[in-house]
């Protein structure tokens, strides 16, 4: 399965090894997740104004797992790691520590965005030697040990802070009520948020207050890469509903095939972008325009497609229980 | 141009243009991201200087990242944009 979320990955991870149980009506949240936009046009994956309380809930509310925030913003790094250092020391084999830290300070990594800082959820283990604790990033795909050191020295940097804990031994499998009421809090039928905000970004370095820094328009997309791959969660949902509804494969790579398309698109966007900084040549901002607008018409078709399966997947569920 | 050109062109835009400190590294057999630790976007800022400074015009509806891998597959790219080129011009 693709990893698409730091902090989805982390506590699906529990889910994803648990029978009977599936992780992946989760990413139902993460196709139109939070993001930002800074005063000067600038977007961001992660900001001081996003929190993850909305993925804490549905946690919760679809698997019975309480996430519990260990880290205090209040409090100082030093004795924020005092706590990390408590709850590694006391877990019990049940419990889960997610902490986030800048990637970037662990270069032996494999950092494919290349972002400094990159602010990332970890899990962490503590072992039996003290100077090191295991590491797992199931978003990566990589688990290891590291000297403590250099991890303490990643979860320091003032670019990050945040940090969870839960006890997986609660785990129930989600409800249809709850996949339900999850997927229509979750499925925007009639804005693409992301599409949208790029949108008025290259509006705002072309024409609006931002014009006088053109030049800055990649900068101000930088973090586009990451962002686009959230997109790959509707596969996870294509593929739950196709699942249940027994659909043939084929049907279901057509939607893979699309959904590829429209992360493919934003690189599009990305390199069109880059070119008109770097030539100045505002028909170029046309031909962008005009891929935003197949960008978001392809993702309502996403969504659309998306929203009949969800349909037909309700209707199997009600005869399921009619039945019983 | 020459397979041996492209690469060539290749190198001198990663040095003067992009500034990249990895250069050690360079084969044609060396991978953008892992070898040469090119994020998406440096690897982008690689195919618009091609397509400017060199002038091979680069389809951007089709950036496929498979054919941007080593430096190799992106010189194999390139020669196909400009047999692409040159056929169109016929």
């Amino acid at each position: 399965m693709i990893k698409v979320h730091c902090f989805v990955s982390c506590v699906c991870e529990v889910i994803k090894k648990t029978k009977g149980v599936d992780h992946r009506p989760y990413y139902f949240g993460v196709w139109d997740a939070d993001f930002d936009v800074l005063d000067n046009g600038v977007l961001k994956y992660h900001s001081d104004r996003i929190d993850h309380h909305f993925f804490q809930t549905w946690y919760e509310m679809l698997y019975g797992i309480k996430l519990y925030k260990w880290y205090d913003e209040e409090q100082s790094k030093q004795e924020n790691i005092n706590k990390l250092q408590r709850l590694l020391e006391n877990k019990s084999p049940h419990q889960h520590v997610m902490v986030m830290l800048d990637l970037s300070m662990l270069p032996e990594r494999e950092n494919k965005f290349h972002q400094r800082p990159f602010p990332h959820y970890v899990m962490l283990e503590s072992t039996e030697n003290e100077a090191e604790w295991f590491m797992y990033d199931p978003d990566f795909r990589w688990e290891g040990i590291l000297p403590k050191e250099r991890i303490l020295v990643a979860i320091q940097e003032p670019a990050v802070g945040g940090g969870y804990y839960f006890d997986s031994e609660t785990i129930i499998a989600p409800t249809t009520e709850t996949v339900k009421a999850y997927f229509n809090t979750c499925i925007k039928l009639h804005c693409n948020p992301m599409t949208e905000a790029i949108t008025e970004i290259i509006k705002g370095y072309i024409v609006g207050k931002e014009k006088e820094s053109m030049s800055k328009l990649p900068t101000a997309l930088k973090q586009l890469p990451v962002l686009a791959i959230r997109k790959y969660a509707y596969e996870h949902a294509f593929a739950f509903f196709w699942e249940a509804l027994g659909h043939d494969e084929k049907g279901f790579e057509t939607w893979c095939d699309e959904i590829e398309r429209l992360v493919n698109g934003y690189t599009t966007i990305q390199y069109r972008a880059m070119k008109l900084a770097m030539t100045q040549d505002l028909l170029l901002a046309e031909d962008i325009f005009v891929k935003l607008e197949e960008q978001n018409l392809l993702e309502f078709k996403i969504k659309q497609g998306l929203q009949a399966c969800f349909q037909a997947w309700l209707i199997l569920q009600h005869k399921k229980e009619v039945m019983l | 141009m020459t397979r041996q050109q492209l690469i060539k062109s290749i190198y001198d835009i990663l040095e003067n243009s992009l500034e990249l400190q990895t250069l050690s590294s360079f084969n044609e057999d060396a991978r953008l991201n892992e070898d040469l630790y090119m994020d998406s976007i440096m690897v982008l800022q690689l195919i618009l200087h091609v397509e400017l400074d060199l002038g091979i015009s680069i389809p951007d509806e089709i950036l496929v990242p498979k054919d941007f891998k080593t430096v190799g597959t992106l010189a194999s790219f390139l020669e196909k944009q400009q047999k692409v080129e040159i056929g169109g011009g016929k």
